[in-house]
């Protein structure tokens, strides 16, 4: 027992340590929240493909800025999790630059039928709140294209687009997958065999949401017999 | 979104790392099994790192009578709520176009001002409680030990010791358990509850002796729970948002759950080391008068730096809020 005590004696202080560590209150705001950055295709025209990029946290914007050499962000503006604090005039070089144009077109193509469609900005006004927006016009009416999408993926591999298109389909983009095929219209549809991804979701989530409901309720339930028969006088 | 590689950069224990891996895991054609273990890992570097309730479960659990059963009630707290925000968050941005509504980093931080609340109010019932404890209890004796019962006092047929005037027992048919223990006093004892004969009794309500001890209240710990949960990790958002567009989502919403999992396995981790930490210092205590001391004022210290918190975490996101605007 007396060495029991001289052991809990020597290893007081450094649980009184950890303990006092694990007491620092710190708010959990030890990271920006990830929201990923989105495309939304459509057919503007028969052979036109309209592609909408948005960022979805501005801070992006100050790293693209950043990665272009548009802007210089002092180092009071990073904070200790690696993010930078978006300042309003970080995304203002963006809409003026041809730079950005030109990361854009390169970052974002189509082709059909196995040519090039030729890429040309909309707009890119409040590219912070609104986005940019390309046509990318082919040679002829798009059934089916492929949609190139690299944004940012240079910058740092972990980046991710998530693009949606004509009748519920989706795709995540990423750096090892930067290229996807998509319909655009019915016959194209047909041709790709669109799987419905919000049906498959419901049926997933449901499934999995179940699985979880049974094995929780069931554990539960094993506790409270356990207990019971723990209690039971003899 | 994410970051560059920089000296400031505080990646606790790989978490980053660790999320971008599990994220590529949905992605890749063949989903190995040793993606629930990288996701189980990936939830507990999230939860060493800054935030996330550990100092409020260890103050919580240390402050009161906490058993082992009270932590593994706050870490499930933490990833049942951890789960579900994930899930209700990933399917709003990616069906409803929550994204369009309410910028996410905007929620997120209304979500931690919301868990600030709940910490604050949490806090402030802790100290009520404490003082309404202190106001009618009634000091009395255990085998020398002195310490209050919360105004409510009880009898144990062949026990030693004595309560106060309003005497009550238990019924048998109430609660069937062996005996209780009294993890603040140095000299912890056990009673046998033979209830066979000794006693006799016309109340049937079910509790636990816990209570008289200022044990932690399962709204509480799943209040603190919540409040540690609420907001979600990116990476564990990231990966069911890629799970629904890449048409995988069960499997990522099971890695989810698996990384909630992960996150609480921290909470427990921590529970149990102020319980212990709080254990050490009861048998290791040498003046029963400091002692005494400690019992009895652990308990404010707990409920006082609770609500501190809670007005930190509160500030922290109002003013993240309020600049943002």
């Amino acid at each position: 027992m007396r060495s029991s005590a001289s052991w809990l004696r020597r290893g007081l202080p450094l649980l009184v340590v950890v303990l006092l560590a694990t007491l620092v209150p710190v708010p959990a705001q030890a990271h920006p929240f990830g929201a990923p950055q989105t495309v939304e295709l459509r057919l503007q025209d028969e052979n036109v493909v309209r592609a909408h990029w948005q960022v979805r946290m501005k801070d992006d914007l100050s790293w693209l800025a950043l990665y272009l050499r548009l802007i210089v962000v002092p180092p009071e503006r990073i904070s200790s999790d690696g993010s930078v604090v978006y300042a309003d005039g970080d995304a203002e070089p963006l809409e003026t630059s041809e730079t950005f144009d030109r990361y854009l077109l390169d970052h974002l193509t189509v082709s059909s039928d196995g040519g090039p469609c030729t890429g040309a900005l909309v707009t890119k006004e409040h590219v912070a709140d609104q986005g940019a927006v390309v046509d990318f016009t082919c040679d002829g009416p798009v059934s089916t294209a492929v949609v190139d999408v690299s944004m940012l993926t240079d910058i740092h591999r972990a980046y991710k687009t998530m693009a949606t298109g004509p009748r519920g389909q989706m795709f995540a983009y990423d750096a090892d997958h930067p290229s996807h095929e998509w319909a655009f219209d019915a016959s194209g549809a047909a041709t790709l065999g669109l799987p419905d991804l919000g049906a498959s979701a419901l049926s997933q989530l449901s499934a999995v949401g179940g699985a979880l409901v049974v094995a929780v309720s069931g554990g539960v339930l094993w506790l409270r017999r356990r207990t019971r028969k723990a209690a039971a006088p003899a | 979104m994410i970051p560059f590689e920089n000296p400031l950069t505080s990646d606790w224990f790989g978490a980053s790392g660790l999320g971008d891996r599990l994220v590529a895991f949905i992605d890749s054609p063949q989903f190995p099994p040793i993606a629930f273990a990288v996701a189980f890992v990936a939830g507990a570097a999230h939860a060493v790192g800054p935030g996330h309730g550990k100092s409020l479960a260890a103050a919580y659990l240390a402050g009161s009578d906490g058993k082992i059963r009270d932590a593994a009630w706050l870490g499930g707290s933490v990833a049942i709520m951890h789960t579900l925000s994930v899930f209700v968050l990933a399917v709003a941005w990616t069906f409803f176009d929550l994204s369009g509504l309410i910028e996410l980093k905007t929620l997120t931080t209304t979500l931690q001002l919301v868990a600030g609340v709940i910490v604050i109010a949490t806090g402030v019932w802790l100290i009520r409680r404490h003082l309404s404890g202190r106001a009618q209890g009634r000091p009395h004796s255990h085998g020398g030990v002195v310490h209050t019962h919360g105004g409510i006092a009880h009898a144990h047929g062949g026990a030693t010791h004595t309560h106060g005037a309003d005497t009550h027992a238990h019924g048998e048919a109430a609660h069937g358990h062996e005996g209780h223990t009294h993890g603040d006093a140095p000299a912890k004892h056990t009673h046998p509850h033979d209830h066979k004969g000794q006693h006799d009794h016309d109340h049937d309500h079910d509790h636990d002796h816990d209570h008289q001890h200022t044990a932690p209240s399962r709204p509480g710990l799943a209040l603190l729970g919540m409040s540690g949960g609420l907001t979600p990790s990116p990476s564990a958002f990231l990966l069911l948002v890629t799970g629904l567009f890449s048409g995988r989502s069960g499997l990522a919403l099971a890695l989810v759950v698996v990384f909630g999992l992960g996150l609480a396995s921290v909470l427990f981790g921590v529970g149990l080391l102020a319980i212990a930490g709080k254990s050490v210092v009861v048998r290791t205590a040498q003046s029963r008068t400091a002692l005494r001391l400690a019992t009895r004022v652990a308990p404010a210290i707990a409920a006082v730096s609770i609500t501190l918190i809670g007005c930190a975490l509160t500030v922290s996101a109002a003013t993240t809020l309020v600049t943002a605007s």
